[in-house]
């Protein structure tokens, strides 16, 4: 491994890729370290402040208990003697769950009687914490008739501490692939994007070409080398200008002219490169503010529909989810051609400007019928920036590292969902319904305003693209084999695994083990996190190996093996490995599976990339909307299991069949 | 950020924890004086003669001083025996008992009382503090934001000291760079190849202008 410290030859961007690596550890090692650090501390002061509570408790329990039975000493009855005393501690017991055991003893402190409802107070009966037990003194006319000791529940306690911790580890997974993406831009745009301006207007004068600048005004050592380069140029710039108005000889002047590119006034043009990564500040707050409402939303929903008793209520709930996916859809199309035509600065800060515009609808809806509409408004936005990212990805990526790129967008699109599910939780308890909409609009308008910073498309800015919608197009598409089997066989499949497992049967399946709705949550994140974390790497692969298929094939392969697991491991660990394998496998196919389709249609000059993305998410819907269909229909005549096995074996089959399709020499369509 | 939302979550978590702890606590309360309240209905004595109610009311409040009110009512809203710090606690009491829908008081528990035939004849209310003497949610939110502040500052500092050193390579290429790409500066330090070509072109450049201006001022002359 290099040393920072010793002067080895690395080019510029070597350097610079090394410190990105280097601070996205450190960052990682920062955050996770201070998070640790953290919940610890908050875990010992919760436990300490939570036991002083109980002590409490206990002490109320022990003056109750001691009352009862002072009653009967009273009547005559010492300690030992007194009858039905155990049921009664049982009750006692049965109504205070944070009390593990009551127990009785003689003055000289022999037990008389023990009721216990803890198994882990039975089994470690003497290595009790001596914080846990309160005793009380049992006087009658100031003799001591014996103790009652009241023991704290140790189970309670660590399952306080249980939930506490689960959601102290919920916040660290978002903090990070929230420190990820931050620490990605602000490296991208401050070391990796000025790196590769500096090497592209030194490799642009190596070509005699003096025609542009270097756009950069801040005032570290890139600001610097801004300055010497812009320096070097701009005094070949301004002794031209000089000579050219001058009375030398115009032919050697003309001469000159032929030979160096020049600029025509006598400022050069800024240049700043736009990368890959810009894409994401826009694409992950916009998807982030859209999941913040995720978990409450049907509940907020219900304020509106109380009183509306012709429709069912669960019908009229999923209306405005059901509008967002419609509307969503009906624009990807419409964006991806306009996208195409206008460049993806405009459809990507339109885009975010109509989310925000919805939320701020949303938060004022007075009507069920205004809500539908303020979702609507949100979800044209969504759309637009969903497919205008999708294009920019396809334009700042080559065949050689399509995959990568495509792998980016959906870790960057999942990244932002689960953060924004998880914080938005946390938020609404807090702030409200219409409080978290406002923060939603914020962050829209935030994303925004990266748009318009950051997101540029030069070859595509002013390019006409002459693609409209037409039915020619969409046939077009259609006809090639390979684009269809991979849509059918592979793509509706992978939705139909999402909608009809993951999101329907897996939360029912779970809840029959016991498992509430707040854990249904993490057992759901881990599919997220899979795609967050293994998608950029296997993209990264695919573009090596160059065997896209492969992937696509492995993907959907793995998904049916997945939904296969709960037939034999039928507990709540076999729904987490299926979710698991689930997202291991999408994580795998996904971004292949996209820089497939766009492979197969990269000669035709006719089609534009946000034409076939739109065309190809759009039929891919179908899988999301039949995917809870088909779940619904099987589940009425077979159990869980048994329906998520037979989608998997759907969907193993649908893979062998699109892999076969693939390697057949026969088929049309452009190799990947 | 992360801690931030670690130290609210842990916040309120402990004080969902805490308000269902004292909620079980003085219900332990509440179901002993019911109990003793319901001896003298068994014994046939209807609610309004129930006069110990007054002492079993006293001794409760002494023994826990943190229950702000004891109500008996009828179920019409009648209150026949109390003992509060406040009347506003009453007419919420009544309310309460009057209510159809059963609201939640975070700092309150309702108890039917039944006669020996199990008919309902009135409702016992009980009301309690917020909090003790002290105020453990408040002292918990205190420490996580103290806590909160260290692991900052610490974090901070590391990230001052660190930062630089992790970018000191890129850092001090980039310096040389600046040198280098002066066409003036003497330095030897280059970064590479194109720097190198950007220097003799740029100077290549700057020198055939140069000509071309000499020759411009012999035209002149």
């Amino acid at each position: 491994m290099n040393n920072i410290f010793s002067p080895i030859k690395l080019t510029l961007e070597q350097s610079a890729q090394l410190g990105t690596k280097r601070i996205i550890l450190f960052s990682i090692a920062v955050i996770l370290g201070a998070s640790l650090l953290f919940s610890f501390l908050a875990q010992r002061e919760f436990k300490s402040n939570l036991i002083e509570q109980l002590q409490g408790n206990a002490h109320v329990v022990g003056v109750s208990v001691e009352s009862t039975l002072l009653k009967n000493i009273y009547h005559g009855f010492t300690l030992e003697e007194q009858r039905g005393v155990k049921s009664y501690l049982k009750k006692k017991l049965r109504h205070n769950i944070e009390i593990a055991a009551i127990q009785l003893f003689t003055v000289n402190h022999e037990r008389i009687l023990s009721v216990s409802s803890d198994s882990l107070f039975i089994s470690n009966e003497i290595g009790i914490d001596e914080k846990n037990i309160v005793e009380k003194e049992i006087f009658h006319n100031e003799q001591l008739q014996g103790y009652v000791t009241v023991v704290i529940s140790e189970t309670y306690l660590n399952e306080k501490i249980d939930a506490i911790t689960y959601d102290i580890l919920t916040v660290m997974a978002i903090s990070l692939l929230l420190t990820l993406e931050m620490v990605l831009f602000i490296t991208g745009v401050s070391v990796a994007a000025p790196v590769a301006s500096i090497r592209a207007i030194v490799k642009k004068v190596i070509t005699k070409d003096f025609s542009s600048t270097l756009k950069s005004t801040s005032g570290d050592e890139m600001g610097w080398v801004a300055q010497s380069l812009n320096s070097a140029i701009g005094r070949v710039v301004s002794a031209y200008s000089k000579i050219s108005r001058g009375k030398g000889s115009n032919k050697k002047i003309e001469a000159f002219k032929q030979k160096y590119a020049l600029p025509e006034s006598t400022e050069p043009s800024a240049y700043f490169k736009v990368l890959l990564g810009f894409f994401r500040p826009t694409l992950f707050m916009i998807v982030f503010a859209e999941a913040l409402s995720m978990s409450f939303f049907p509940l907020f929903v219900k304020q509106f529909t109380q009183g509306m008793t012709s429709i069912p209520n669960e019908i009229l709930v999923s209306l405005p989810i059901s509008a967002f996916m419609l509307f969503w859809a009906i624009s990807i199309p419409i964006a991806g051609i306009w996208s195409d035509k206008s460049g993806r600065r405009k459809p990507m800060a339109t885009g975010a400007l109509f989310v925000a515009v919805g939320f701020v609808l949303t938060s004022f809806a007075s009507s069920f019928t205004m809500l539908i509409a303020s979702r609507a408004v949100s979800a044209v936005g969504y759309g637009m920036v969903y497919i205008a990212a999708q294009g920019f990805v396809a334009d700042n990526t080559t065949q050689k590292n399509r995959t990568a790129g495509m792998a980016s967008f959906i870790s960057c699109f999942f990244s932002g969902a689960l953060s924004g599910a998880a914080i938005g939780g946390v938020l609404v308890d807090r702030i409200g319904y219409r409080s978290t909409f406002y923060v939603s609009t914020a962050i829209a308008l935030g994303a925004m305003f990266f748009a318009l910073k950051f997101i540029n498309s030069p070859h595509i800015e002013g390019k006409s693209v002459d693609n409209k919608f037409s039915i020619k197009n969409f046939l077009m598409i259609l006809s090639n084999k390979k684009f269809l089997s991979l849509l059918i066989f592979s793509s509706i499949p992978a939705k139909i695994c999402l909608a009809g497992y993951m999101y329907y049967i897996a939360p029912l399946f779970l809840n029959t083990f016991g498992i509430n709705s707040s854990s249904v949550g993490r057992f759901l994140i881990a599919y997220g996190l899979s795609m967050v974390i293994i998608s950029p790497l296997s993209g990264r692969l695919a573009d090596k190996t160059g065997n896209k298929h492969y992937y696509v094939l492995f993907g959907g392969s793995l998904a049916g093996v997945s939904l296969c697991i709960p037939l034999f491991v039928q507990n709540e660990f076999g729904v987490l490995m299926s979710i698991l394998g689930l997202g291991i496998a999408h994580a795998s196919s996904m971004s292949s599976q996209l820089s497939l389709v766009l492979g197969m249609f990269k000669d035709d000059e006719e089609l534009g990339a946000g034409a076939v993305i739109a065309i190809y998410r759009l039929i891919e819907r179908i899988g999301n909307i039949a995917g809870p269909l088909i779940a619904g229909v099987l589940i009425v005549t077979h159990t869980f299991h048994e329906t998520a096995a037979m989608i998997g074996v759907g969907t193993t089959i649908g893979a062998l069949i699109n892999g076969l399709v693939f390697y057949s020499r026969k088929s049309g369509g452009a190799h990947d | 950020m992360s801690l931030s939302i670690t130290a609210l979550l842990n916040y309120f978590n402990f004080q969902s924890t805490y308000q269902s702890a004292r909620k079980s606590k003085f219900n332990v309360v509440g179901e002993d004086t019911m109990r003793a309240i319901e001896f003298g209905i068994n014994l046939g004595v209807p609610l309004k003669g129930l006069k110990n109610s007054k002492e079993i009311f006293e001794r409760v409040r002494i023994t826990f001083p943190e229950v702000s009110g004891l109500f008996v009512i009828d179920t019409n809203g009648v209150v026949f025996f109390e003992n509060s710090i406040s009347d506003s606690l009453r007419v919420m009491a009544i309310e309460w008992v009057r209510s159809q829908g059963e609201p939640v008081h975070y700092t309150g528990l309702k108890y039917d009382l039944y006669n020996s035939l199990n008919v309902t004849v009135g409702h016992l209310v009980l009301w309690y503090t917020p909090k003790g003497d002290t105020d453990p949610v408040q002292a918990m939110g205190l420490s996580m934001i103290l806590y909160q502040f260290g692991i900052i500052v610490v974090c901070s500092v590391v990230l001052f000291v660190g930062v630089p050193i992790i970018f000191a390579h890129l850092s001090r290429q980039l310096k040389w760079l600046q040198y280098s790409l002066n066409v003036d500066s003497t330095e030897e330090q280059y970064v590479d190849d194109d720097v190198i070509a950007f220097r003799d072109v740029t100077t290549h450049a700057l020198s055939e202008i140069e000509q071309l201006e000499k020759e411009s001022e012999e035209v002149d002359e």
